[in-house]
């Protein structure tokens, strides 16, 4: 063989190869694709809504909060102003949030207290640290994990109470990440019509079983589907947190104004 | 019973496979034993510390902590290498499996509050390793600033850090198959792993090692000790014999009975408590008794009657000796029995068990044992055979001559006897006087074992690893978001610190202190409890932004209506306990009462210590509960007021001196000891049944008591004196054991044989001469 053929071999080959992987395209997304699916949902601009919270232990003590809520998105960014209506005790408590997308800046958060009356910056936490004394942590109170964070695997398709969905495994790419986040391993079910994220299952790191996230009532408001019940569930310890959304507003154009410190002390007034 | 000797020595093969095979069933079961070393089973199930302890658990779920010291005595631990590694160990020790990983505590997890210009912080107090000096300097200041873990987590010197774990409950141990000791093991094969090479030292102790070591050393001790016991008692009994029989038929009724009682035991499913130790021992010491008794009057009879056969020899020995056998069984039986009145599971199971080992002892000695001796040709030795066919059975070897001399000499010097005894018991009872109550958990390790060492330096460089915990319960949902309350908690903590022995505290309260402190400049005049109730539902309301929902659970519940205050104690031992719970008491009646709250004590020092009260306590009243119970027995079935009250002699001769050489030698009475004193009781009464039914037995042949008493000693008080002599030695193997309890326990029971031996060979037979008593003199005036 001289020098010649052996070129045209290899050409041929390197040709062959790469129509290979041209035509074994997958006909299936990844967990990847499904993932970024759920991330790019349609949440609206803004929204308005009312938020009760309720934690309960496993000797089935109960601790609820309400409060009022109003988001709106700067782009992949997004301010958040919450203000607390019940218990009596911590009422006009207000919490100022701007989440920055991605990891390269920690999200601002400033929480106002009325009997010190003054404004208290909260410290960047932990994206594996528990908010507000619930079982969400701060990952899990986001729309959707950071999606660069995690290998995202489609293990299947189940039905979950009738809806069809994808089934996604997450596992955090560094051990850093595992220990920051307090999991090993996710496994999420989205609903392939709309893009939702039903059910998550948590497991901790030492592999056992953490906690059971439910979304149990999904309506369409503004045409736009929205979670208005959920649940989570931490097996280890018993304790779990409801959550109930209600009254949304999704698009009423609320001002930059309305995330300010100077509103954050003023406190919230009904109209 | 006549008819039942002669088919067991008409059968003797059958007999003695039957024996076997019953023996062997209840055997197997042995291996579904369990093991309980929980402290808490000492105290009944519904007493009200099991209660709080329970409800304590419950709520707030502080099992005991297990404690990992690390020490750096050269310069302290506030350098890089020492911080990196308490930073690896504490990550290693939250993957054990069996660990609560959530609930490790040391400096990398423990969370900071902090203030800020503008806010409050919570992170832990080393997420990264500091390198350089300011670094260092910097951990040092937090923690020295934040009171509550100075001194728990940190010691106050800077010497050494505190690595703290919970175990998960029992329960869910089980159910990955795991056990307090293979979690124990994993924690100390971690901690020697990391300890290679270092110059720091590395300290395992808290309740949860003490337990799993304790358990360990039980099943340790028993494998060593019990060997040994069992090949010196063989021994002495072969140099006693000279004959393989000597020494088979003993063992075999001891190893039956012992098999048989932990059988039954395990088949019905107690299991083994620390207590169970004893039931081996107990079954040796006692069973042997039997078959050294009727093999006693066995040889007796085959000096006297060298010609005639074995069997009616054997018939004759158990017809003679089946009485005074049931009797000794049924009367130690029902002694050990009367443990069911104690209220401590772990000392009634015992008792109970070994009242069951001790009937099985009686079955096999009149089963097994005639139909083995049945088998065996027997040959008594010529000298002895000539000489005790030339001057009787006092004559008969070495030991029946001194023991006929003795004899003789008590038959002639009553009264001088008497007298002599009343002097040893006076002196007796002055040693005994010296007794006093103390015990603790820590006790049951030798004083250079390395689990004393861990206790020691982590009790001296920390607050303490033995907790007391005050459940405090409002009115109402948020009563512990009360100024009021909160104070009374923080007024109370500051009194009970200053207890001795009390290492410290933690509540609620100081995490409420600390936040009020940050908030307001970090200024230390602000660490106290504010006076606004929605204040403090603020502070903790901006805690939950970067604490976890269970950081305060150990301290207060999730409704605010019941609190925990956590009391750092720095030894489990009695006496100061009892101070400890005294001052606390008043303390918690002067801070707790005007608000009008509930309040209770608990915790692994309460458990330990209302433990050790309610055995010390209940002391007296099973001595008295168990002499009580043998001397109706007795009284009942010798049919004579006088006889149970002679049977007592020795039983109350052996308690008095065990006394005393607990006076003496320094034992205080604990759990350990008056266990012992109480299974002493029980031990002495054999020898005054034996030696009461061979003088009866002896004078309705020829009614002379003056020759009798020498013939008696001669024979049965040479039985005695083996059977004493015998077990004395096996038990003072009991000295070289790893556990104090073990070698209190071999010098109590030997104590106990002694003292008994000694009473029933001297003080019993002048008695009976002095007093004459109608159960043996019938028809004769005393």
């Amino acid at each position: 063989m001289n020098m010649g053929q052996f070129a045209l071999l290899v050409f041929t080959l390197s040709i062959l190869i790469g129509m290979g992987s041209v035509l074994s395209y997958s006909e299936e997304l990844s967990g990847l694709g499904v993932m970024q699916q759920v991330d790019d949902r349609d949440d609206g601009d803004d929204l308005i809504q009312k938020i009760h919270q309720k934690l309960l232990d496993k000797r089935g003590s109960v601790r609820e909060r309400d409060m009022i809520s109003f988001r709106k998105d700067y782009g992949k960014d997004s301010k958040s102003i919450s203000y607390f209506l019940e218990p009596a005790n911590i009422r006009d408590t207000a919490l100022l949030t701007y989440d920055y997308d991605g990891v390269a800046k920690d999200d601002d958060q400033w929480l106002y207290l009325p009997a010190l009356k003054k404004v208290r910056r909260i410290s960047s936490s932990d994206r594996g640290d528990y908010f507000m004394g619930t079982d969400f942590t701060f990952e899990d109170i986001k729309q959707t994990p950071e999606l660069e964070d995690y290998y995202w695997t489609l293990t299947g398709s189940k039905s979950i109470e009738g809806h069809d969905c994808w089934v996604v495994e997450g596992e955090p790419k560094t051990d850093a990440l595992k220990k920051n986040l307090g999991y090993s391993k996710t496994r999420g079910y989205i609903r392939k019509d709309i893009n939702m994220n039903i059910r998550t299952d948590y497991w901790d790191r030492k592999g056992q079983e953490l906690k059971h996230f439910k979304i149990i009532e999904v309506k369409q408001i503004d045409g736009i589907w929205t979670a208005t019940s959920m649940m989570m569930e931490n097996v280890q310890t018993g304790h779990h947190t409801e959550m109930t959304f209600t009254d949304q507003k999704y698009n009423s154009g609320l001002s930059d104004r309305t995330f300010s410190e100077r509103m954050l002390k003023r406190g919230y007034r009904a109209k | 019973m006549k008819n039942f000797f002669n088919g067991v020595v008409h059968w003797p093969k059958l007999t003695i496979t039957l024996v076997f095979l019953i023996s062997m069933v209840l055997a197997s079961q042995v291996q579904h034993m369990t093991i309980d070393t929980d402290t808490e089973a000492f105290i009944p199930k519904g007493h009200e510390a099991t209660l709080n302890n329970d409800r304590m658990k419950e709520i707030f779920g502080t099992p005991d902590l297990l404690w990992i010291g690390v020490i750096q005595d050269a310069g302290g631990i506030y350098q890089s290498h020492t911080l990196k590694l308490i930073q690896t160990l504490t990550e290693k020790v939250r993957l054990i499996p069996g660990i609560v990983d959530q609930d490790v505590v040391s400096m990398v997890t423990e969370d900071n509050i902090y203030g800020t210009a503008d806010g409050m912080e919570v992170e832990p107090f080393m997420e990264a390793v500091p390198d350089n000096p300011a670094g260092l300097e910097k951990l040092q200041a937090s923690l020295k600033a934040f009171d509550i873990y100075d001194g728990f987590i940190v010691a106050k010197d800077g010497s050494a850090v505190a690595i703290l774990a919970e175990l998960e409950p029992h329960e869910l141990l089980i159910e990955r198959g795991l056990d307090k000791f293979a979690v124990y093991q994993a924690v100390q094969t971690i901690v020697d792993e990391t300890a290679q090479g270092r110059s720091e030292k590395f300290y395992v102790a808290g309740l949860p090692v003490a337990e799993a070591t304790l358990g360990l050393y039980i099943q340790e001790d028993m494998s060593v000790m019990m060997p040994l016991v069992f090949l010196v008692l063989m021994i002495f009994l072969f140099f006693t014999y000279r004959s393989m029989r000597g020494v088979v038929i003993p063992m075999l009724v001891v190893s039956f009975s012992t098999l048989a009682a932990l059988g039954i035991m395990a088949a019905v499913g107690v299991p083994m408590y620390p207590t169970g130790t004893m039931i081996p021992v107990v079954l040796m010491a006692i069973g042997v008794a039997d078959a050294i008794h009727i093999l006693g009057k066995y040889y007796e009879l085959v000096l006297l009657n060298p010609d005639v056969d074995r069997k009616t020899l054997i018939l004759e020995t158990m017809e003679e000796m089946w009485r005074p056998v049931v009797l000794t069984s049924l009367t130690t039986a029902v002694g050990f029995l009367s443990f069911l009145m104690m209220e401590m599971v772990p000392l009634e199971m015992m008792g109970l068990f070994i009242a069951v080992g001790i009937l099985y002892a009686m079955f096999v000695s009149l089963t097994l044992v005639p139909a083995l001796l049945y088998l065996l040709p027997v040959k008594a030795p010529k000298t002895l055979l000539k000489r005790s066919q030339e001057a009787g059975l006092e004559e008969a070897g070495y030991i029946s001559g001194i023991l006929a001399g003795l004899g003789r000499w008590v038959s002639h010097n009553c009264e001088r006897t008497l007298l002599l005894s009343s002097v040893l018991m006076f002196i007796a009872a002055a040693g005994a006087s010296l007794v006093y109550v103390q015990d603790s958990y820590i006790a049951n390790f030798q004083k250079d074992s390395l689990i004393v060492k861990a206790d020691q330096q982590i009790n001296k460089r920390f607050v303490g690893s033995y907790q007391r915990n005050i459940l405090l319960e409002g009115k109402e949902k948020d009563a512990f978001y009360k100024p009021e309350v909160l104070k009374a908690v923080w007024a109370f903590q500051q009194d009970a610190e200053q207890v001795a022995g009390v290492g410290g505290s933690i509540s609620i309260a100081d995490f409420i202190r600390r936040m009020n402190r940050v908030m307001n400049e970090d200024r230390e005049t602000m660490a106290r409890i504010p006076d606004s109730s929605n204040l403090i539902a603020q502070y903790l309301l901006l805690y939950s932004f970067s604490g976890a929902p269970d950081d305060f659970a150990e301290v207060v519940d999730s409704d605010y209506r019941q609190a925990n205050i956590r009391i750092f104690c720095t030894s489990d031992n009695f006496i100061e306990g009892s101070d400890i719970e005294k001052e606390i008491n008043r303390l918690a009646h002067q801070h707790f009462d005007p608000l009008g709250m509930e309040w209770s004590i608990a915790g692994n020092a309460h458990i330990g210590y209302v433990q050790t009260k309610m055995i010390t306590d209940n002391l007296r009243f099973n001595m008295l509960t168990t002499v009580f119970t043998i001397f109706l027995f007795a009284w009942a079935m010798m049919r004579s007021l006088v006889a149970g009250l002679f049977v007592m002699v020795p039983v109350l001769a052996a308690v008095i001196l065990n006394f005393a050489i607990m006076g003496i030698t320094g034992v205080t009475i604990g759990w350990g000891s008056s266990m012992f004193t109480s299974v002493a009781i029980c031990i002495g009464v054999d020898y005054a049944i034996h030696f009461i039914y061979k003088v009866k037995h002896e004078y309705e042949r020829l009614p002379d008591i003056v020759a009798i008493l020498p013939l008696s000693l001669a024979t049965t008080g040479k039985t005695i004196f083996f059977n004493a002599a015998v077990v004395i030695a096996g038990f003072m193997v009991l000295l070289a054991s790893q556990m104090p309890p073990n070698q209190q326990m071999g010098l109590l029971v030997s104590a106990a044989m002694f003292s008994s031996f000694l009473a029933t060979l001297t003080v019993l037979p002048a008695l009976i001469l002095i007093a004459r008593p109608q159960f043996l003199f019938k028809g004769e005036k005393s």
